[in-house]
């Protein structure tokens, strides 16, 4: 007897990207369960949160261009509010729009994310840093190495525009504590 | 082969009414398997909790590092995790061992012992266990019972019964690509032979150490992410 697979739809998903967003969702590795939701009150963001693997290419996927206030969240870590570091991607624009991350430059430490989970609880983070690293350097030890407590990172891009590739050469990235888990 | 006695999911109870030897083993192995996992949950609970003292522990000693009794205190917390990891590390192999045992026991039954189904409704073991363990039959045996994947301690544990018989009457495998019960258990690659359930002290970037449940991020991706475009 197995659980409900994860809905196949967004493997046939057709994106029309460039630059830093070149890529969807990818590989979903495992299913992650409906109902998940992030919500950054400082900056007014919120979005349900799609599951995302890797592309070929083995970098991670990303939500769909052409949806760019969607987030999601990387399925081959913890989920948020589980013990690790738990990653949640979104675009900082797209399509010629603004992205569900456009401000996330803005969030201050401090600040709260609400992350629901798919119990139906809610784990409440804290920012604890705000940083912008180069692409050619990303930290990934940093973002995904394991933790002693339940974390958080927001990943988007940021910094110089790159025209010619069409494409960011930054990303910003918000690490986070879990500060307190609040039932359903 | 007609067996006299009914194998009810007491151990010696079974043994004794199993007249064939091979049905007797069976059951003697299915007793241990229950016992080991008892043993092993206690030794996993007690690690659990020796990991939250351990991580308390640290963040009383983090936030007043002066204080030498917290110290103290978290060198005794130490202590205690590290004994648990070896209680909880030797519950693990016995499990293990008791698991292919039982494994091996229900190869060489091969449907020569009654299905324990007509009596785990009235009869049930003494420890209280309610999970009928795998492989009560073969998948010969028109009686046997429905094995979910809920039924096995872990991925691994589905995956020998898999692999006993690959026709997977009890579908275990139902998209078919030879691992079972990986949407139950996670990704085959977290499997407890990968340290799955083994809690572990960890030294991280920063220093610090604190108990963590094997890797936490599965699948560490490569590069930057693209989540922006300039269009």
């Amino acid at each position: 007897m197995r659980r409900a697979l994860f809905l196949p739809l967004l493997a046939l998903l057709v994106l029309i990207s460039a630059g830093c967003s070149s890529t969807g969702a990818g590989t979903a590795a495992k299913a992650v369960d409906d109902g998940l939701s992030v919500s950054i009150p400082s900056i007014g963001a919120e979005s349900s949160l799609i599951p995302l693997g890797l592309n070929e290419d083995r970098t991670v996927a990303t939500p769909p261009v052409s949806n760019p206030m969607q987030a999601g969240l990387y399925v081959n870590g913890p989920a948020p509010g589980d013990p690790g570091p738990a990653v949640i991607l979104g675009h900082v624009n797209g399509g010629g729009k603004a992205g569900i991350f456009s401000r996330l430059a803005q969030v201050k430490a401090g600040d709260e994310v609400d992350v629901r989970r798919s119990d139906g609880s809610t784990a409440v983070f804290r920012v604890r840093e705000v940083t912008r690293a180069s692409k050619e350097n990303f930290p990934t030890s940093k973002v995904y190495s394991d933790t002693p407590n339940s974390q958080l990172r927001l990943i988007t891009c940021g910094g110089v525009l790159d025209r010619t590739a069409r494409s960011y050469l930054d990303n910003v990235i918000v690490y986070a504590d879990l500060a307190e888990m609040r039932s359903a | 082969m007609v067996v006299g006695g009914l194998l009810v999911g007491g151990g010696a109870a079974a043994a004794q009414g199993a007249t064939d030897p091979v049905c007797a083993a069976l059951a003697a192995a299915k007793d241990a398997k229950t016992k080991a996992d008892e043993a092993y949950d206690e030794a996993k609970t007690n690690l659990t909790n020796a990991s939250s003292a351990v991580v308390k522990a640290e963040a009383d000693a983090n936030a007043a590092p002066n204080d030498a009794d917290l110290q103290t205190a978290l060198a005794t917390a130490r202590a205690l995790h590290n004994q648990a990891m070896t209680k909880e590390a030797s519950a693990d192999s016995t499990r293990r061992g008791a698991q292919m045992n039982l494994n091996q026991a229900v190869s060489a039954a091969a449907g020569k012992c009654p299905p324990p189904t007509t009596t785990t409704t009235t009869s049930k073991p003494a420890s209280g266990t309610t999970s009928q363990p795998p492989g009560g039959t073969t998948s010969k045996n028109p009686g046997r019972p429905d094995l979910n994947c809920q039924d096995f301690v872990s991925r691994p544990a589905a995956q020998a019964v898999l692999n006993q018989d690959r026709s997977d009457p009890y579908r275990l495998d139902a998209d078919n690509d030879g691992y079972a019960c990986e949407e139950f258990f996670g990704d085959p690659s977290k499997d407890p032979d990968v340290d799955e359930d083994k809690t572990v002290v960890h030294t991280h970037d920063d220093g610090s150490e604190a108990a963590c449940e094997g890797d936490q991020v599965t699948v560490v991706p490569e590069g930057s992410a693209d989540t922006g475009s300039a269009l």
